[in-house]
């Protein structure tokens, strides 16, 4: 990453943490746009890619890992880039809290019933068992069970979602399979571009991950094709032609595996988890409810505040350049 | 002789119940869209009695309007909280801040609830409303200090005065008046509709008027096909 690059990614991060303390310091939820009707927007649209992409990314540690040489640094890059990730995501949920400060309390009274409360000690253990690959002799073991991990809190996170009975556009079984198959996407392509951010080589591993990132964009494409006609919306279509792009330079074998590829592929995917999550309330609960007592809260009508918009790009912004300084700091003979 | 007011045959039903312990009540209503007018009085009454702000209400009233001219109805359907026998908000909430009572009200502890507004998202009713922390009149030349005065719900005295309130944050919604019916007196919306079109009362006593509504009309509830079991019945 060059200088500028990394002046631009620092300021837009200061400008986010900025407004992100302003919203649980000072203006609390005055200053965002979601209510009763919506009740999730931007920021859970970014919780549930960055969630999703730590999850790949694991994976992909994995997958890296069956290698030959330098395998070992690939599956350290896949790790650090999977726990900055679910840090981030785990910021997106934080500040989306009405009480933001409270948020330890899942864990000191959690409710066994809620599959958020689940998916919030999956985290912690994907957490220590990242730490333990990277600062302990135990890889392989360490590593597996962060890949469980993985599959443990993503299940949870699916599953709650597709359990909504009040959502039509979630309660489905298609639901946990749209995740998963979404977080391959979304891990591939976020390796692939901290690989290229960091200047690690992926050495042979190229190959794989250009035919996995490949497959899993087009399986993801074709979820939102069905998510779209059997819910009635249709904003992830909006998706799928982002995503065509990436496609288009996957299937030519001579671009690079870079950071438009990747890029690409994870900005269509963000512009697809929004969606979902945004238009899963694009219905009434009952009829008229929304004529009933009118006010900006309790409407269908949602659109990012400015607040929203600055933490969104900001915390963006810093889980590049955490990943990247954290790969600088802990992997130095890629440098 | 003249009949008696419903209101007090329902006060009375209510000293009734609150004589038996709390899981041998049942609290549930009986809304006649027959009989409302569509005044708002129980909206605004509940807003009053419980100083909601901006974005929140718990009992807003729809308008629904049928048939083809000259054939035509309109309808108003009160919306509190259904107070579902198998609420879908309870369980997905991650710090149990939201629970099923004994007495069929679902409650939420505003000091526990950490906003993450699963509840509010899993209702299929939408019943559930999110507390901004704003107010109707702070960004007017007179900001009004009874916006920030206490309330009663779930028992205890709340207050919207600042950041620090466990309320602003929370999920929000009817609660059956609470407070007030552990003190005798009826939900708010009862007392102030217009056209006694609200029944409410111990569905489990046989001789109470909410129990004798129920069974003496036909009666419907909303999406029954979800499995929720909605404690509120309409006419």
């Amino acid at each position: 990453m060059n200088k500028t690059t990394r002046v631009i990614l620092a300021v837009l991060f200061v400008l986010g943490i900025g407004a992100a303390l302003g919203k649980a310091l000072l203006w609390g939820e005055s200053v965002t746009n979601y209510g009763a009707y919506v009740p999730w927007g931007l920021w859970v649209g970014l919780y549930v890619l960055l969630v999703a992409a730590a999850a790949g990314s694991a994976w992909v540690a994995v997958y890296v890992s069956q290698g030959d040489e330098g395998a070992g640094d690939l599956s350290r890059m896949c790790l650090i880039t999977a726990g900055a990730s679910l840090v981030f995501g785990l910021a997106f949920i934080g500040i989306d809290l009405g009480k933001p400060f409270k948020g330890f309390l899942i864990f000191i009274s959690p409710s066994f019933s809620s599959k958020l409360a689940w998916a919030s000690w999956l985290y912690v253990g994907f957490f220590i068992a990242v730490a333990g690959y990277l600062f302990s002799g135990a890889k392989k073991a360490f590593l597996y069970l962060a890949a469980v991990a993985a599959v443990g809190f993503l299940l949870a996170e699916s599953l709650f979602f597709s359990g909504m009975v009040a959502r039509a556009a979630w309660s489905s079984f298609l639901t946990p399979i749209a995740f998963f198959i979404s977080a391959i996407v979304a891990g591939t392509a976020m390796v692939c571009l901290m690989a290229e951010i960091s200047g690690t080589s992926l050495g042979k591993a190229s190959d794989g991950l250009r035919k996995i990132l490949l497959y899993a964009i087009g399986a993801d494409v074709a979820m939102e094709v069905i998510h779209a006609f059997t819910s009635g919306s249709y904003f992830g279509l909006i998706a799928v032609a982002i995503l065509i792009a990436p496609i288009y330079l996957l299937l030519n074998k001579e671009k690079p595996l870079g950071v438009m590829t990747s890029g690409l592929a994870l900005f269509g995917l963000a512009v697809g988890k929004y969606g979902f999550v945004r238009y899963g309330f694009s219905t009434e609960a009952m009829p008229g409810l929304t004529e009933a007592f009118q006010d900006a809260r309790l409407s269908l009508a949602y659109m990012p505040s400015v607040v929203e918009w600055l933490v969104a790009i900001g915390f963006v912004a810093g889980m590049i350049l955490v990943a990247d300084a954290a790969l600088k700091k802990l992997m130095p003979q890629s440098r | 002789m003249a009949q008696e007011d419903i209101l007090l045959t329902m006060q009375k039903d209510l000293a009734n119940a609150l004589k038996k312990t709390q899981d041998k009540r049942r609290w549930g209503m009986v809304l006649d869209t027959r009989k409302c007018v569509g005044c708002f009085a129980c909206t605004i009454g509940c807003i009053s009695e419980y100083k909601l702000p901006p974005g929140v209400v718990y009992r807003p009233v729809l308008e629904k309007a049928t048939g083809t001219y000259p054939e035509v109805k309109r309808q108003f359907i009160p919306r509190p909280c259904f107070q579902c026998e198998n609420p879908t908000c309870v369980g997905v909430c991650p710090v149990g801040a939201t629970k099923k009572e004994p007495d069929g009200i679902v409650s939420i502890d505003y000091a526990k609830c950490i906003g993450c507004r699963s509840c509010v998202s899993n209702c299929p009713y939408g019943a559930r409303t999110f507390d901004a922390g704003t107010y109707y009149t702070e960004e007017t030349a007179q900001p009004q200090e009874y916006e920030k005065g206490g309330f009663y719900e779930y028992g205890k005295l709340w207050r919207r005065n600042g950041k620090s309130s466990d309320v602003i944050g929370s999920a929000r919604k009817c609660h059956f008046c609470t407070s007030r019916i552990s003190q005798g007196l009826l939900p708010i919306c009862v007392t102030t509709c217009i056209g006694r079109a609200t029944y409410f009362g111990d569905l489990k006593d046989d001789q109470s008027l909410v129990r004798k509504v129920l069974t003496s009309n036909k009666v419907y509830r909303y999406k029954e096909e979800s499995g929720t079991d909605p404690q509120v019945y309409y006419i």
